[in-house]
C-alpha cells in the first residue's frame, strides 16, 4: 500500500479509537447517574418527609398526656424530642451527602392559631396545643426545612398537624 | 515502480477499508445509545420509589404492615417483615427480585456479585425516636 493509502487508515483508526472513548465516557457519567448521589433529584426527599413527619407525629403522641396548666411544659418537651430525632436524621442524611436542616417556625405558627380559633388552638413557640378534655395535646407545629444533596436543593415551610 | 493507474486503485481500497471502520464505528454507537427498555436501570428506579411510598403510606394492620410499624421495634420487625416481604413479592413483576437492608435484619434475596441492582437507600424512624439508615435493592434475575 502506498504512503498516502497508510495514513488514510491511520486516521481512520485513530478516528474510531476517538469515538469508543466518547462511549466510554459517556457510559461512565450514565452509570454515576445511577449511584446515590443526587438524592433529591431522585424520589428520595418523599421517603425524608415521611420520615421527618413520623419522627413530628411520634413526639407528639408521647406528650400530649399533660394538663392544660402544663401545656408550655408539654409544648418545649415535644419540641426537645423532635429535635433529638431531627438530629439523628440530619446525621443519617449527612452519611449519604444530604445537607437537612429543621427548624420550628413560631410565626407561621401564631398565624395558623389566629386564623383556626375554633379548638381553642394556641401557639407555643412554634407549636400548636389544643386543650382536649382537660389535657393538653400537641395537635400540629409550624417549620422550616432546607435540605441540599450537592446538585438539587429543597425548601419548606409549612404547618403540620395530626390527628 | 508502480503504475499510475495501479496507485490510483490501492488507494480507492484503502479509503473504503477507512470508511468501513468508520461506519462500524458510528453502527456502534448508534446500538449503544438504543438499548431495549427492560436493561435500563431506570424503570428500577421508578418501581423502587412506587414500592416504598405505598409501604410508608399505606394503612397499617398485622397482616399488611406499613414500613414505619414494621420497623418500630427488632422484636416487630422479626414479627412483620415476613407478611411485609409477600406483599412486595406481589407488587413486582416477574423476574423483578428486591433485598433490603434494614438494622434489624435483611428482607428477601440478595443479589450475587456483580450483578446490576438499583439501590435506593431509605430512614425510618424507629420506636426510640432514632432514625434508622437502610437500603432497598431491586434486581432482574
Amino acid at each position: 500500500m502506498g504512503d498516502d493509502g497508510q495514513m488514510i487508515l491511520l486516521s481512520a483508526l485513530v478516528a474510531c479509537l476517538c469515538l469508543f472513548g466518547v462511549i466510554a465516557c459517556v457510559a461512565a457519567v450514565d452509570g454515576v447517574s445511577y449511584g446515590e448521589s443526587g438524592r433529591l433529584s431522585d424520589d428520595g426527599m418523599e421517603n425524608v418527609r415521611w420520615a421527618q413527619d413520623h419522627a413530628l407525629q411520634r413526639a407528639a403522641f408521647y406528650n400530649s398526656a399533660y394538663p392544660w396548666e402544663g401545656r408550655v411544659k408539654a409544648a418545649l418537651r415535644f419540641k426537645s424530642e423532635a429535635n433529638s430525632s431531627l438530629d439523628s436524621l440530619a446525621g443519617e442524611l449527612l452519611k449519604h451527602g444530604l445537607v437537612y436542616r429543621f427548624s420550628f417556625n413560631d410565626s407561621l405558627a401564631g398565624d395558623y392559631a389566629a386564623s383556626h380559633p375554633g379548638n381553642g388552638t394556641v401557639n407555643i413557640d412554634g407549636v400548636l396545643v389544643e386543650p382536649s378534655g382537660g389535657s393538653a395535646r400537641i395537635c400540629g407545629c409550624a417549620f422550616d426545612v432546607f435540605a441540599y444533596d450537592g446538585v438539587t436543593t429543597y425548601r419548606a415551610c409549612r404547618v403540620a398537624t395530626f390527628i | 515502480m508502480a503504475r499510475p493507474h495501479d496507485d490510483g486503485a490501492v488507494h480507492m481500497l484503502e479509503a473504503i477499508m477507512a470508511s468501513v471502520l468508520v461506519v462500524a464505528a458510528l453502527v456502534y454507537v448508534n446500538t449503544s445509545a438504543s438499548l431495549p427498555e427492560h436493561d435500563h436501570p431506570d424503570d428500577l428506579k421508578v418501581l423502587s420509589a412506587d414500592v416504598l411510598n405505598v409501604l410508608q403510606y399505606r394503612a397499617n394492620s398485622l397482616e399488611h404492615p406499613g414500613l414505619g410499624f414494621a420497623l418500630s421495634s427488632p422484636g416487630q420487625w422479626h414479627d412483620s417483615s415476613g407478611a411485609l416481604g409477600a406483599d412486595i413479592g406481589h407488587m413486582l413483576p416477574g423476574g423483578v427480585y428486591y433485598y433490603f437492608e434494614t438494622p434489624y435484619g435483611g428482607l428477601g434475596q440478595k443479589p450475587a456479585d456483580g450483578m446490576e441492582v438499583f439501590s435506593r437507600p431509605f430512614v425510618a424512624c424507629g420506636g426510640d425516636g432514632k432514625m434508622l439508615d437502610c437500603r432497598m435493592v431491586l434486581w432482574r434475575a
